[in-house]
């Protein structure tokens, strides 16, 4: 019975090669949306991971309440702390350059290599302090800097400004924060970017690096006892914060892929439902002749089935080109560089939801099918 | 030719619509033997398509029983009576209704493959010496779009001659056939009661068809009456025929219903269907094959 339907179906659909066409690239583009959002996510947390991880040089963050109030004897004290290998202050906080954004980082020296992954041109600053900067490639570019230009930097409250000299364009690594500040990067000594916020001895946080074999856990919660007032959290808790904004942003992208996979679903219901009332005359024939419901049940459910693999398959084929094309447009906003990842159960999960709303679409048409009396049929002859 | 092929008892068929009341049939008492070509006949609304919906299975009577060859089809569920129908009648019908989207061949072989009592390739082989039966070798593979409309009632009274079923139910078989190809089929229906001993019933309002017939109905206000046969279409027909290859016939009809016996003796053994439908269909089949090997004798 299985071959006999096939052949019905073959025929039936290159007999309706535009609509089974369209009804098969309407589930494809509702499954490749799905799939295309799902690698475009997986690709950009690993991606994030990834930075945060290359960028924090320990596993425990420690803030105060405000922007920048991490006093330096803090820092010095956490150092202290039995199970602690290395703490790292760093200022964090958006400023300008001219009318442009751009977000100001002070690290010390020995810090560099945390956040640069290379120097384009020119050398890193060797001080905790002196009026020189390394700007960001994309922030160079944008400005058209160059090693040896002067750039002046204003904090992000008063009119007051400093004058730095550039002294190298790099590569900065630490691009998530990037997400918030829209522009680019300008590395300050340590002490500079102090000086520029009129914050001297403070700093926005501290990177703690536990010592080996020593629980993340339990020197956060150690450092939260000492330091009640303050904010301290797990390097995995970053991530988290990161992950719940992705996925807040993917949950309404895939509400809007939802409503494209129910307009396939419809579409597919449609397009049974025509083909039954096409074959009305040809089904009753069949029951006449012996055909049981299953057998009539049988065809319609394999001429969906046949829509939802084909779409499911182009779909999966689709989704994998669209989220390349998604990758390099994230890409090129030049703050994620996310890879792309072919995640199997997202492939496959996409390929079942095609095969499953193809078969959930034929209930309907099946059901009428079914339920044509062959003797109601016939009489009209 | 003293079997019961189709039996009708006291059958009754009442209309219901929420205004009145129509009553179709009023007690059809009739009975058909094995090899008889029965023709009935009777003007449009004389209930002799509902007739013919009752004797098939595809409706149920208001009041009465039906029994197809030996099988008692009347308590039957739609499933039960689908899986009969595949088995035990076959159907032509006037718009010849065959699914465009299977060849000829693939026509013949869906009711045998309804079934679920023959291979893919045992339905292959009794299609294909079915359509050379009614003279359609070299057509299989052509669709109905490709065929004439002699041509298309050809393959469906192949399809309806397939499963060797116990009686073929015929409705205006002709009616939307050209003068010369409704000759041409009607000679064919002919040729395979004579030459098959293929049970056949034909309802018409063409007056023409009872000349074919071993036996004619009239059915006039919700009665069946009985009328001795004429002779002079059917003569016509045996000077065109002229009984060339009624033994071949035979014979294949014979290797047919042989491999049908064999395969409702597998779906017996593997418990495919209900044992008393099976040995009621086995019985009647046993008789039909003894017939024809006494007639090759």
């Amino acid at each position: 019975m299985l071959k006999l339907a096939l052949k019905f179906v073959e025929r039936d659909i290159l007999f309706k090669k535009l609509v089974a066409a369209l009804t098969i690239l309407a589930i494809a583009s509702g499954v490749a949306a799905f799939i295309s959002l799902r690698i475009l996510g997986i690709g950009s947390r690993t991606a994030a991971m990834q930075i945060v991880e290359q960028v924090l040089p320990g596993e425990v963050l420690v803030y105060g309440q405000g922007i920048y109030d991490v006093s330096e004897d803090v820092v010095r004290d956490l150092e202290k702390l039995p199970g602690v290998e290395k703490v790292t202050p760093a200022i964090l906080v958006t400023g300008y350059i001219g009318r442009n954004s751009v977000f100001v980082l002070g690290v010390r020296p020995e810090d560099l290599k945390n956040i640069v992954s290379r120097y384009v041109a020119g050398s890193p600053f060797t001080g905790l302090s002196g009026p020189y900067a390394i700007a960001d490639l994309g922030l160079a570019e944008k400005l058209s800097l160059k090693v040896g230009d002067k750039v002046a930097v204003k904090p992000p409250f008063g009119g007051s400004f400093r004058q730095y000299e550039v002294v190298a364009i790099a590569e900065v690594t630490m691009k998530i924060e990037e997400i918030a500040a829209a522009g680019g990067y300008i590395v300050l000594p340590l002490r500079e970017a102090q000086n520029l916020l009129g914050r001297p001895g403070y700093v926005s946080m501290a990177v703690v690096k536990v010592a080996e074999g020593v629980d993340p856990v339990a020197m956060k919660n150690l450092i939260s006892l000492i330091y009640p007032g303050s904010r301290v959290m797990l390097r995995e808790e970053v991530i988290g914060v990161v992950f719940k904004v992705m996925s807040l942003i993917e949950s309404l992208l895939l509400t809007t892929t939802m409503i494209g996979i129910m307009v396939a679903v419809f579409g597919t219901v449609s397009t049974i439902t025509s083909t039954v009332r096409e074959h009305q005359r040809e089904i009753a024939i069949m029951r006449a002749n012996g055909a049981l419901r299953r057998d009539v049940a049988l065809i319609f459910m394999l001429e969906a089935l046949v829509y939802g693999v084909a779409g499911g398959l182009l779909g999966v084929v689709f989704g994998i080109l669209g989220a390349q094309v998604g990758i390099n447009i994230v890409a090129s906003f030049g703050f994620l560089n996310p890879p792309l990842i072919l995640d199997v159960p997202s492939l496959v999960l996409g390929f079942l939801m095609a095969t499953g709303l193809g078969v959930l679409s034929s209930v309907y048409p099946v059901w009428r099918a079914t339920s044509i009396r062959p003797v109601e049929v016939l009489k009209s002859e | 030719m003293s079997e019961e092929a189709l039996v009708l008892k006291d059958v009754k068929k009442v209309y219901r619509t929420q205004t009145e009341e129509v009553q179709v049939l009023k007690g059809i008492n009739l009975t058909i033997r094995e090899g008889e070509l029965a023709v009935i006949m009777g003007p449009s609304g004389s209930g002799k398509s509902t007739l013919l919906s009752i004797a098939g299975g595809l409706d149920k009577p208001t009041e009465g029983r039906v029994v197809v060859g030996g099988v008692d089809i009347t308590d039957m569920s739609e499933e039960e009576l689908a899986k009969i129908r595949a088995r035990k009648i076959g159907f032509v019908f006037q718009s010849f209704n065959l699914v465009r989207n299977f060849t000829a061949l693939e026509n013949v072989m869906a009711p045998l493959i309804f079934t679920g009592l023959y291979t893919w390739k045992e339905a292959a082989e009794i299609a294909s010496k079915m359509l050379e039966v009614v003279g359609l070798k070299g057509h299989e593979h052509k669709f109905p779009g490709q065929l004439s409309g002699g041509q298309q009632q050809r393959v469906a009274i192949a399809r309806a001659l397939a499963p060797g079923p116990d009686v073929v139910l015929m409705d205006e078989p002709t009616g939307s056939l050209d003068v010369d190809s409704a000759v041409r089929v009607l000679g064919l229906v002919k040729w395979l009661n004579e030459a098959l001993g293929q049970t056949i019933v034909i309802v018409t309002h063409n007056p023409e068809l009872s000349e074919l017939a071993t036996r004619t109905f009239y059915i006039r206000g919700g009665l069946i009456y009985e009328q001795p046969p004429g002779q002079i279409l059917a003569e016509r027909i045996k000077e065109l025929k002229g009984g060339a290859g009624s033994r071949e016939l035979k014979s294949l009809q014979l290797s047919m219903l042989k491999v049908k016996l064999e395969a409702l003796e597998r779906a017996a053994s593997r418990g495919v269907a209900d044992p008393g439908v099976i040995e009621a269909e086995l019985k009647a089949l046993e008789r039909r094959i003894s017939r024809l090997e006494k007639l090759l004798a």
